[in-house]
């Protein structure tokens, strides 16, 4: 593997130079590279230099994933710790990044941690923490808390 | 008809019943997530894409209205207090799916209000059958008309014809990509058409994919670039430059099925396409021009861009046609901002025998006009160079199959630069999952592809919680489009699904439960009366199978009941929640073997209404839903068991000492002499190895190692409840339900050692008497 740098720019113009390899774990970088559009330096529009840099320590972490269970339970207590770094606003920003981005595992792995969390909470929690407004009556709300998980009712069918 | 009565495709308050003909835009105008102004008239398949339309609407106000019966309303008149009686029927309007005409009567005469329809021949017979007995019996006073295509100059050919020169175009173009313009719905016949023809899946944009499952198409349809080279994509976002943008990628074509000739002004330099066009369809009357009208109907008025006159609304012959057929005493022009808008009296008023005068109308283009979204900006010459270039580029990369797909990927990335969910309009971002919905995001600040992506990964344990947050939440978690998502992203759980009956047969129900043992709920059940020596299997890791069985039946004489074996064979599809009959076996059995090999499913033996015991194997196929029969050893054997180890088919049957073993590669049968017979009433698989119960060994379970061809067997721990059990497998463990309600459920776990490995199992605690149980990933 070439030990080519890349610089990303980030939309608030700050600059980031990285090794190619790690370039690369970003698709749509890895892309442009192989199609030979690639200068030296990728602009790229949607993503701002505080949240890129995050990014890019997840992709130098992930650069050599090594397939012995070792590593890989190594790598998994990084991404945990990772990710407990940041807040849920930070995560939502994340997660959009890696998927403008197409870092794979990031985006599992953030959208994981938003779904661990969201299962831990009650409804009402949910609603506070990601700013979902409440549309059922009372008497939805009602009628929602007694359906069980699995069943679907005919609510989703009207009838005539 | 006095007002304040009803109202067809209009949303204004005053109405005390309200029609929907079809969910496009242009007709659901002032309709919004909270209008609640009445009840809503519409198709099932109308009424089915409400929720994902107009999320939160109170679907208590739709009803759904069967195509061709009569349907009475009682209204009140807003002048005089009386009662109005109104008579509706629904006609099928071959416009989009769900897409319906209504036929009004009542003191007050008869309507027909077209909504947009086409009146292709071949599409319409039963509608045509129907309407002209209708008529004949109630004259149409007025026909309110779909005059989109009102005009001699819109002749274009019937849909199928026009599909397949769709087809045609992309089968000349073998090395490029292609892009069709389409609406929010309608055109699907097109891509199916296409996808069937060419042997390809099709990609759509999310919200579309969305749309395409609640309309019952499953694997046809992509939201993965790398899976096609067919992509239908929004009509906003064709346009001359964004296939421009694209061949700078990967030589790209684009098509634009429609019946206006929606440029006007003829290509530079190559006017003559237009010209023949005009001049064909004026001349159109006789078949022979037929020919030359498909000719016409395809334009390639760039490089990359081809117009195909594949329409679903009637072209100018049709509505003629109909006119004709429905005989109306006047009629009017439903589309009234229609770019070249012409008052359908002006051509067709003497079949009317109208006293009304022909008048011609043109409006002013209406720029809100669906077929108006694509504008062509004007088109400069290529420049030479360029070409060459691109060229050369194609050619240098055609040779990689893989880097042309990783292209393909980056090539939507730059086209739609915010993921797959955002697309260029005249140089405006716009986010598709914003368009043509009034609606708010599942997650606030993240894209609905994202959200989806988390809340598909919440365990469904937890989704009575989440169904609680909102609207939007509760009807994404129960959509088929939810399904979808989690099935594209992997994340599917592993769910015990247990066959319960209470009280021999009075309540026969599955209970589900999950890998940590949660009851989450009932599946419906199966449909049919209860059966016994049924057999029931899992296809496709997801989907529950059960199939055969009797029934009992009275007989003639003093308590004598005879057996009535089915060859019955129905699914559940968990994405559905549903039962649905699937092809049935050859032969009606009953207390067969039973297992599935590599997909296929193996039914062995068995007996038949006659209690004839059967030797051969029906073998279902569920890509084709096709039952084949195949012979197998004759062995008067009973029931027994079977299983597949290694690509084999074994099978064991109840009084032999003899395994059949069917090998699939050389489809030949051979015998294994298991120097043991058994009577089997129970079994199991786990790990390859076969665990059972056995009627001649009580208070033990039988294990079979069929890599060693060795039998043993373990002491089951005495318990209440006795020793007549029924097997099943949980989380790699055997499971001991009881027979006797209200016992608990024994488990033998396989990973524990010697004198640990039996314990009571806490979590699954079915209500009632197990029957049978199956493991399905969802």
């Amino acid at each position: 593997m070439s030990s080519n740098k890349i610089v990303l720019t980030s939309s608030d113009g700050e600059s980031f130079e990285v090794e190619e390899v790690v370039a690369r774990k970003l698709q749509i970088v890895g892309h442009m590279i192989e199609d030979d559009c690639v200068i030296n330096e990728i602009p790229l529009q949607n993503v701002t230099g505080d949240i890129l840099s995050m990014v890019i320590e997840y992709c130098k972490t992930h650069v050599d994933e090594e397939e012995s269970e070792e590593a890989q339970t190594k790598l998994k207590t990084w991404d945990k710790e990772f990710m407990k770094k940041f807040d849920l606003k930070t995560h939502l920003k994340i997660i959009l990044a890696a998927n403008y981005l197409n870092v794979k595992g990031l985006l599992d792995l953030v959208s994981q941690t938003i779904a661990d969390n969201i299962k831990d909470y009650t409804p009402e929690k949910i609603r506070e923490v990601f700013g979902v407004e409440n549309d059922y009556t009372e008497e939805e709300e009602a009628e929602v808390r007694k359906e069980n998980a699995w069943a679907f009712d005919e609510a989703d069918t009207p009838k005539p | 008809m006095e007002s304040g009565l009803i109202s067809v495709d209009r949303w204004r308050k005053g109405s005390q019943a309200y029609f929907l003909t079809h969910m496009h835009s242009d007709h659901t105008r002032g309709l919004s997530c909270g209008w609640s102004q009445g009840p809503l008239y519409c198709s099932r398949i109308t009424a089915s894409l409400f929720p994902s339309r107009f999320p939160g609407f109170d679907l208590s106000l739709l009803r759904v209205v069967p195509l061709y019966s009569w349907t009475s309303l009682s209204l009140r008149s807003p002048s005089s207090g009386s009662t109005v009686v109104l008579h509706f029927m629904a006609i099928d309007a071959h416009h989009c799916p769900g897409s319906m005409m209504f036929l009004f009567r009542g003191d007050f005469g008869c309507f027909l209000y077209t909504g947009d329809f086409r009146w292709d021949a071949d599409a319409s017979d039963e509608a045509r059958t129907i309407l002209v007995d209708a008529i004949h019996e109630f004259p149409v006073d007025i026909l309110y008309l779909d005059n989109t295509y009102c005009n001699p100059i819109y002749s274009f050919p019937s849909r199928q014809v026009a599909a397949q020169l769709v087809a045609d175009i992309i089968a000349s173009h073998p090395s490029h990509d292609v892009i069709i313009a389409v609406d929010s719905l309608g055109k699907e016949e097109l891509l199916l058409h296409v996808s069937r023809i060419l042997n390809v899946k099709i990609w759509v944009w999310p919200e579309r994919l969305r749309t395409m499952h609640l309309l019952g198409f499953q694997d046809i349809f992509t939201t993965d670039t790398s899976l096609t080279r067919v992509r239908a994509v929004p009509r906003y976002s064709f346009s001359i430059q964004t296939l421009e943008g694209l061949n700078t990628m990967c030589p790209t074509i684009g098509i634009m099925p429609s019946g206006v000739p929606w440029v006007k002004r003829p290509f530079k330099g190559d006017d003559k396409l237009s010209g023949s066009f005009l001049t064909a369809s004026m001349k159109n009357e006789t078949i022979s021009a037929q020919k030359e009208l498909e000719a016409a109907a395809v334009h390639k008025f760039h490089d990359y861009m081809y117009s195909v006159h594949y329409s679903d609304h009637s072209c100018y012959e049709e509505i003629g046609e109909f006119i004709k057929l429905v005989k109306p005493k006047s009629m009017k022009g439903i589309v009234v901002s229609s770019s070249s808008y012409v008052d359908p009296l002006y051509y067709f008023g003497r079949i009317c025998g109208a006293n009304q005068p022909p008048q011609v109308l043109l409006m002013r283009p209406d720029i809100a006009e669906e077929f108006q979204a694509v504008r062509i900006k004007s088109y400069s010459a290529t420049d030479k160079t360029r070409v060459l270039e691109k060229e050369k580029r194609w050619k240098r990369d055609s040779h990689s199959s893989l880097k042309r797909n990783k292209k393909r990927a980056l090539m939507w990335r730059l086209i739609f630069p915010q993921g797959y969910n955002v697309v260029y309009v005249n140089g405006l971002i716009h986010n598709p999952f914003l368009w043509g919905r009034e609606s708010y995001p599942i997650i606030p600040g993240l894209t609905d592809d994202v959200a989806e992506l988390c809340v598909s990964k919440i365990p469904r344990s937890s989704f009575q919680i989440t169904s609680q947050v909102c609207r939007r939440w509760r009807s994404f978690l129960r959509s088929q489009h939810f399904a979808a998502v989690r099935k594209l992203t992997g994340t599917v759980e592993e769910f015990l699904c247990v066959l319960m009956e209470s009280e021999c047969g009075r309540d026969v129900y599955w209970e589900v439960f999950d890998v940590s043992g949660n009851k989450l709920g009932q599946i419906p059940p199966v449909p049919g009366p209860l059966k016994r020596g049924f057999g029931v299997a899992v296809l496709d890791g997801g989907k529950i199978v059960f199939f055969g069985g009797y029934t009992e039946v009275e007989g003639s004489g003093i308590n004598s009941t005879t057996v009535s074996a089915s060859a019955d064979v129905y699914e559940f599809d968990p994405a559905a929640n549903s039962w649905r009959k699937l092809a049935a076996m050859n032969i009606p059995r009953y207390n067969f073997a039973f297992t599935e090999v590599n997909g296929l499913l193996y039914v062995i033996r068995g007996y038949s209404t006659d209690t004839y015991s059967l030797s051969n194997v029906e073998v279902y196929n569920p890509d084709t839903n096709q039952w084949s029969l195949m012979d197998c050893p004759n062995r008067p054997v009973w029931r027994g068991f079977a299983f597949a180890f290694n690509s084999k088919l074994y099978a064991v049957g109840n009084g032999s000492r003899f395994i059949d073993i069917y090998d699939l590669k050389t489809q030949t049968w051979e015998e294994l002499d298991s120097e043991q017979s058994v009577s089997v009433y129970s079994y199991t698989v786990v790990r390859n190895k076969v665990y059972f119960m056995d009627r001649n060994m009580p208070g033990h379970l039988g294990v079979f190692d069929p890599e060693e061809n060795s039998w043993s067997s373990v002491f089951v721990p005495p318990r209440e409840g006795g020793f007549w059990v029924r097997l099943g497998v949980w989380n790699n463990k055997v499971l001991l339900f009881s027979r006797v309600c209200g016992h608990e459920t024994l488990m033998y776990d396989l990973d524990k050692a010697k004198g640990s490995k039996w314990r009571v199992c806490d979590q699954i605690k079915p209500s009632a008497s197990q029957l049978a149980s199956v493991l399905i990933n969802f």
